[in-house]
C-alpha cells in the first residue's frame, strides 16, 4: 500500500519522504519493518498481530504449549487471539491508535482515510480473507466481538489522547488533535439548517463521537453477556467528554481526565478479558441480544450526527448478522439495508471521504427507519 | 478630560494621519500639511453635537428627483457637487435599510414591525437552547445591533464597552450616517453658504461652500467620513463586512453555527455596485471633474480624484484591496492580542470557512493547490492576500511603480510566517500571530502609499484584467511546495469569487459603455461558465436585480424582480459556496476574452 499513488500523493503533500521509508507510516504498514528494512516487504506480518514471537516460536505447537494459560503465554510475548479482549485491543494500537502510532489530522487532510474502527465491521468485511476459524459460535461471538470492539476502541482513543496531552505540554504538536474529533462536525456544507443539538455549546466539534456513541449500550450489554463483569458506569470518560467538548481544553488538564477515565475503561476491560478466559464459548442469551438490539435502536432517533447514527447502525447490524441474518430476522432486513443505503458516502463523481449530502431529510429518514426497526424489534417480529 | 478635549483629540490624531499620507506621497509640501499649519482657520464643531440625525433629516435635501431645477439649489450649485438624489436610491433599493428589521423573529415581530426572517429565527431558537440564554433574543443583542442598526454617537465617543439598551436607534437599520458619520456636528456646516466675492460669470454658482474643500483630516473632525478615499471606505464597510472587535462588531462561530449566514470576502466595488450605488463618481459629478482640471493635487488630496488617464473605478479598487486586506489582518491581530492575553487560541470565525467547510472529496482541489506547512491546519482567510498581492505585483511593472516591486516577495514572506503562526497549534499561535500581523500592517501601509503613485490608464487596466484571469486560470502545479501561496492554483471559494468580482468590475469598466445600458458580453458568459449543471459555483451576485452593469431608476421600476427572502437568497448563495469546482473555475477564465479589441 505505501508504494500506491495514494501513498505518494500522501507522501508528497506531507513532505517526508517516501512513504515506505517514514517511521510514522511504517509502525502500522510494516510494523516489523521499522527498524529491520529487509521485514518491509511482509507488510503486516504474523507477529504484528500475534506477538513477538522470540520466546514461543519453538514451542508453541508443543502439547506443554496448549497446557498454557493465557496470561503465560502474553508473559512469553504471545497475544493470547482467542481472547477477544487482548485481540481486539492489539488490533486497536493500529486501528484506533496507541501513544506510539497515530493518523493525525495532517496525515488524514494529505489524504490519508480517517481511522473509524468497529471490530464486528472489521472481522466481517467480504475483502478480509480469514486464515482461521473462529471457536465461538454465533451468536455469542459476534455479540461478544461487538461489545469488546466498543470498549477496546474507546480505550485506545483515550490513550491516544492522554499520550497527545502530554506531548503537547512540551511541544509544539498541534492541540487539541483534529483527528480526534469528528470529521463531519467540521467538514460539513455551511447553511445547515437544521435545529442545533443542545448537548454541547455551539460551533464546536464533539471528542471522539465515533468511539463514545454506542459504548453505553456496549456496557449495559456487557453486564448481562458476562455474568461477572459489573455495569460500568463509565463517568470518568463522560467528565472527560464534557471536558473535550468546551474550545481550547488546557492540554494539561486533559491529561489528568484522560488517565481517569482510561484507569474506569480498564478496570472494564480487565472484566472482560478475565471472564473470556475463563469461559470462552458461554453462549449469549436470546434476552440479553433483544435489550441490546432494543437499546441501539431506541437510542439512534436521538442522534444527530453521522458517525453517531452509523455507530447504532453498524452495532444493530452486529446483532442482526450475529443471530442469522435475513434467514432469522427478516422483519429487521428492509430497515437496517435503508440506514446503510442512507449512511453510504456517494460514490460519483470522484471518491468521497464524506457524506456529501446527507442533510437534515436524509437525517430524519435515518431515524425513522430506526423506529420501524424498533417495531420490529418490539412487536418481537423477528421471525 | 471632558468630552470635548477627547473629540479634538481624535480629530487631531486623524489629522496626523493626513500629513503622514501625504509626506509620503506628496514629498513634504502637499496641501495637507499647509492645511495643518492653517489649522485655526477651520472652525471646530461642538462636541456635543457629533451625533446621529436620522436618514429623515438628510432626505430633506438629498432626497431631490431633479435637483437642478430647483430653485434653492442655484445659489451654490450643490447637484454639481453631489447628486442630491442619494435617499431616492438608498430608501428604494439598499438593503442597509433593512437591516435591523431582518432580526425578526416570532417574538419580537411586534417591536421591530418587520416579516419574520427564518434565519434570526433560526439563530434565536439554537442559542436559546444552551444553558441559561432561555431568553435570548436575537433583536435585542448589542453583538447583532452593532452591525444591524445605528449607534447613537460615533464609537469613538460611546465605545462598545459603554454600550447599553440605549445606544441604538433601530429605525434606518443601517443608515447613512453609518457609514458617512455621524451628521449631528457637519449637519449646518457643510451646507453653509458665502457669497463669491466680485463679479459672477454667467451660469456660475454666485455662493460658494467653503466646507467643500476642507481637507479631509478636518472634515473628519467635524464627524464626516471621507468615503472617497478607497482606504477609508473599505476600513467603514470592512468595521461590519469584515469585523472590528474594538469596535463591537464580529460574528463569532457560534453565532456562525446558530445560523447567521457566512460573511462573504469584502470587494469594495462589487459590493457598491450592488448596494446599489447611490452617490455619483467623481467622474459623475462637474464640480469635482472642474476642479481635477484646475487643481489636480488639491483634487487628488481632497477628494481622491485625478480626472483622465487615471481611471477612478480601478484605483479604488485596486486601493480598496490594500484596505480590505489592512481591515482583516487588524481584526486577526485583535483577536489574537485576546487569545495571548488569556493564553488562549482564536476564535474558529478567525480562519478561512472552506478550511473546515468542505467535502472529503478526491481528486481534491485542496491537495493540488497544496498547503503551506504541514495539510490539516486550517488557515486564515487567504482570499484577501492573494488579491493584494496580485495588484501590488501588477502596479510594480507599471510606469511610477517602482516603490512597489520588493513587495510582492515581502507579502510570501510575512503570509508564510502567518501561515506557520496559524498551523502551529490546532487555534492558532496568538503570539506568532500577533508578530506576523504586524508584519501584514506595515506591509499594507506602505502598499496602499505607494500605489497612489501609479496611474491607472486604459492599458493599464487591461494588464490588471489579464493578470486576474491569468490568476484565476492557473493549473495546479506538480510540485506546489516550490512556489509561495500566490503561485498556485485556486481551491479557495473566496478567493474564486474576489476574482470573478474583479474580472467584472475591470470588464464593466474597459467594455464600451452602452446606450441603453446592457452587461458587457464577457460577464454574461463568465458566469455562463462558472456553472455546472446550470447551477452557479461561484457567488458573483449578492442580489437578483440586474444593477451589476447599471444604475437603476430611482422611482420604483413595477418590473424589477421583487426582493425574495433572506433566508432564500442566502440559502442560494451558501449553496453555491458549497458548489466550488476547481477545475470549472479554471477552465471558465481561460475561455474569458481578454484583448480590448474583444470587449469593444
Amino acid at each position: 500500500v505505501l508504494f500506491n499513488d495514494d501513498s505518494i500523493r500522501i507522501a508528497k503533500l506531507l513532505g517526508g519522504g517516501p512513504a515506505h521509508e517514514n517511521r510514522l507510516c511504517l509502525k502500522c504498514h510494516a510494523p516489523a519493518g521499522v527498524s529491520d528494512r529487509d521485514a518491509r516487504a511482509d507488510g503486516v506480518g504474523c507477529t504484528a498481530c500475534h506477538g513477538p514471537s522470540e520466546k514461543w516460536i519453538g514451542e508453541h505447537y508443543l502439547p506443554a504449549w496448549k497446557a498454557k494459560s493465557n496470561r503465560d503465554k502474553w508473559n512469553d510475548g504471545f497475544i493470547p487471539m482467542t481472547n477477544l479482549v487482548a485481540r481486539i485491543s492489539n488490533c486497536a494500537s493500529c486501528h484506533v491508535g496507541s501513544p506510539d502510532r497515530e493518523v493525525n489530522h495532517d496525515l488524514i487532510a494529505a489524504g490519508h482515510p480517517r481511522l473509524a474502527f468497529e471490530y464486528a465491521a472489521f472481522h466481517y468485511q467480504s475483502d478480509y480473507r480469514k486464515h482461521w476459524e473462529e471457536r465461538t459460535p454465533q451468536p455469542a461471538f459476534e455479540m461478544r466481538a461487538w461489545t469488546v470492539g466498543q470498549a477496546a476502541s474507546a480505550r485506545a482513543a483515550v490513550a491516544v489522547l492522554q499520550s497527545r496531552a502530554a506531548t503537547a505540554q512540551t511541544n509544539e504538536a498541534p492541540w487539541p488533535e483534529f483527528a480526534e474529533y469528528s470529521c463531519f462536525a467540521c467538514h460539513q456544507k455551511i447553511d445547515e439548517r437544521a435545529p442545533k443539538a443542545a448537548k454541547r455549546l455551539l460551533g464546536l466539534p464533539g471528542w471522539q463521537a465515533w468511539y463514545t456513541a454506542t459504548l453505553n449500550q456496549a456496557a449495559t450489554g456487557s453486564h448481562g453477556m458476562f455474568a461477572t463483569v459489573d455495569l460500568p458506569e463509565l463517568k470518568k470518560l463522560a467528565e472527560l467528554q464534557a471536558f473535550m467538548a468546551q474550545a481550547h481544553p488546557k492540554a494539561k488538564d486533559t491529561e489528568s481526565k484522560a488517565a481517569a477515565a482510561l484507569a474506569e475503561l480498564d478496570a472494564w476491560l480487565v472484566q472482560m478479558q478475565q471472564a473470556e478466559d475463563a469461559n470462552p464459548r458461554s453462549p449469549t442469551a436470546k434476552n440479553d441480544l433483544d435489550m441490546l438490539a432494543r437499546a441501539l435502536a431506541t437510542g439512534a432517533p436521538h442522534q444527530k450526527e453521522w458517525d453517531a447514527l452509523a455507530m447504532h447502525y453498524l452495532g444493530s447490524a452486529a446483532v442482526y448478522h450475529a443471530v442469522g441474518g435475513a434467514g432469522s430476522y427478516p422483519a429487521w432486513t428492509d430497515s437496517l439495508s435503508a440506514i446503510r443505503n442512507e449512511l453510504q458516502f456517494p460514490r460519483f463523481p470522484g471518491r468521497f471521504n464524506s457524506p456529501s449530502r446527507f442533510d437534515e431529510a436524509a437525517r430524519n429518514r435515518v431515524r425513522g427507519y430506526f423506529i420501524h426497526l424498533q417495531e420490529a424489534i418490539f412487536e418481537g417480529k423477528n421471525r | 478630560m471632558t468630552d470635548g478635549n477627547l473629540s479634538r483629540g481624535v480629530g487631531l490624531a486623524g489629522m496626523f494621519g493626513g500629513i503622514l499620507l501625504s509626506l509620503l506621497v506628496g514629498g513634504g509640501s502637499g496641501p495637507a500639511l499647509r492645511a495643518a499649519q492653517k489649522d485655526e482657520a477651520y472652525p471646530k464643531p461642538v462636541f456635543e453635537d457629533i451625533r446621529l440625525i436620522g436618514a429623515s433629516e438628510c432626505k430633506i435635501c438629498h432626497d431631490e428627483s431633479n435637483p437642478a431645477s430647483r430653485e434653492a439649489y442655484q445659489n451654490t450649485q450643490g447637484f454639481n457637487f453631489v447628486r442630491l438624489k442619494e435617499n431616492q436610491i438608498w430608501s428604494l433599493y439598499d438593503l442597509h435599510s433593512l437591516a435591523f428589521k431582518n432580526l425578526t423573529t416570532s417574538r419580537t415581530q411586534e417591536m421591530t414591525q418587520g416579516e419574520v426572517n427564518k434565519i434570526a429565527e433560526r439563530m434565536e431558537t439554537n442559542l436559546r437552547s444552551l444553558p441559561s440564554r432561555e431568553k435570548y433574543t436575537v433583536a435585542a443583542d448589542q453583538a447583532c445591533l452593532a452591525c444591524h442598526a445605528s449607534t447613537k454617537r460615533p464609537l469613538d465617543v460611546v465605545p462598545p464597552s459603554k454600550w447599553s439598551s440605549d445606544s441604538f436607534v433601530t429605525r434606518d437599520g443601517v443608515g447613512c450616517e453609518m457609514c458617512h458619520g455621524h451628521g449631528g456636528g457637519f449637519r449646518e456646516k457643510h451646507r453653509q453658504p458665502v457669497d463669491v466675492e466680485g463679479k459672477v460669470a454667467a451660469g456660475q454658482p454666485i455662493q460658494v461652500v467653503p466646507w467643500r474643500t476642507w481637507p479631509p483630516a478636518v472634515k473628519k473632525e467635524w464627524g464626516l467620513v471621507n468615503l472617497r478615499d478607497p482606504a477609508v471606505a473599505a476600513t467603514r464597510c470592512a468595521s461590519c463586512h469584515v469585523g472590528n472587535k474594538e469596535e463591537g462588531r464580529f460574528v463569532t462561530h457560534e453565532m456562525f453555527a446558530a445560523g447567521h449566514p457566512p460573511l462573504p470576502p469584502l470587494d469594495l466595488i462589487a459590493y457598491t455596485r450592488e448596494l446599489p450605488r447611490h452617490w455619483g463618481l467623481a467622474s459623475e459629478m462637474p464640480f469635482l471633474v472642474n476642479l481635477a482640471k484646475t487643481e489636480p493635487k488639491k483634487a487628488f488630496d481632497l477628494f481622491h480624484y485625478r480626472g483622465d488617464g487615471d481611471s477612478l473605478v480601478v484605483r479604488r479598487f485596486a486601493e480598496s484591496t490594500i484596505g480590505v486586506l489592512a481591515a482583516s489582518i487588524a481584526l486577526t491581530h485583535q483577536l489574537a492580542e485576546a487569545a495571548k492575553k488569556k493564553d488562549d487560541g482564536l476564535d474558529f470565525a478567525a480562519f478561512d470557512c472552506s478550511s473546515c467547510h468542505h467535502d472529503l472529496k478526491y481528486p481534491s482541489d485542496r491537495q493540488a493547490r497544496g498547503y503551506d506547512g504541514p495539510p490539516g491546519r486550517p488557515q486564515f482567510r487567504l482570499a484577501p492576500f492573494a488579491l493584494a498581492r496580485l495588484v501590488v505585483d501588477h502596479a510594480a511593472g507599471m510606469g511610477m511603480g517602482d516603490a512597489l516591486k520588493p513587495l510582492g516577495g515581502e507579502l510570501d514572506r510575512i503570509q508564510k510566517e502567518l501561515a506557520t503562526a496559524f498551523g502551529n497549534k490546532t487555534y492558532g499561535d496568538p503570539a506568532a500571530i500577533v508578530a506576523a500581523a504586524d508584519g501584514v500592517k506595515t506591509w499594507c501601509d506602505k502598499a496602499g502609499a505607494a500605489l497612489q503613485g501609479v496611474r491607472y490608464t486604459e492599458k493599464d487596466s487591461l494588464a490588471l484584467l489579464n493578470k486576474i484571469v491569468a490568476a484565476a486560470s492557473r493549473e495546479p502545479l506538480a510540485d506546489p511546495r516550490s512556489v509561495p501561496a500566490s503561485q498556485r492554483s485556486v481551491a479557495d471559494p473566496e478567493l474564486a469569487q474576489l476574482y470573478a468580482w474583479a474580472a467584472e468590475t475591470l470588464l464593466l469598466e474597459l467594455a464600451p459603455k452602452q446606450s441603453p445600458p446592457e452587461p458587457p458580453a464577457a460577464i454574461a458568459q463568465l458566469r455562463d461558465n462558472l456553472k455546472l449543471d446550470q447551477k452557479p459555483t461561484v457567488v458573483t451576485r449578492l442580489r437578483d436585480e440586474p444593477f451589476c452593469c447599471f444604475e437603476p431608476k430611482a422611482s420604483p421600476d413595477e418590473s424589477a424582480p421583487k426582493l425574495r427572502s433572506v433566508d432564500n437568497r442566502l440559502h442560494e448563495r451558501m449553496e453555491t459556496f458549497n458548489s466550488f469546482n476547481g477545475e470549472v473555475f479554471r477552465n471558465a477564465f481561460k475561455k474569458l476574452p481578454v484583448r480590448i479589441g474583444d470587449l469593444k
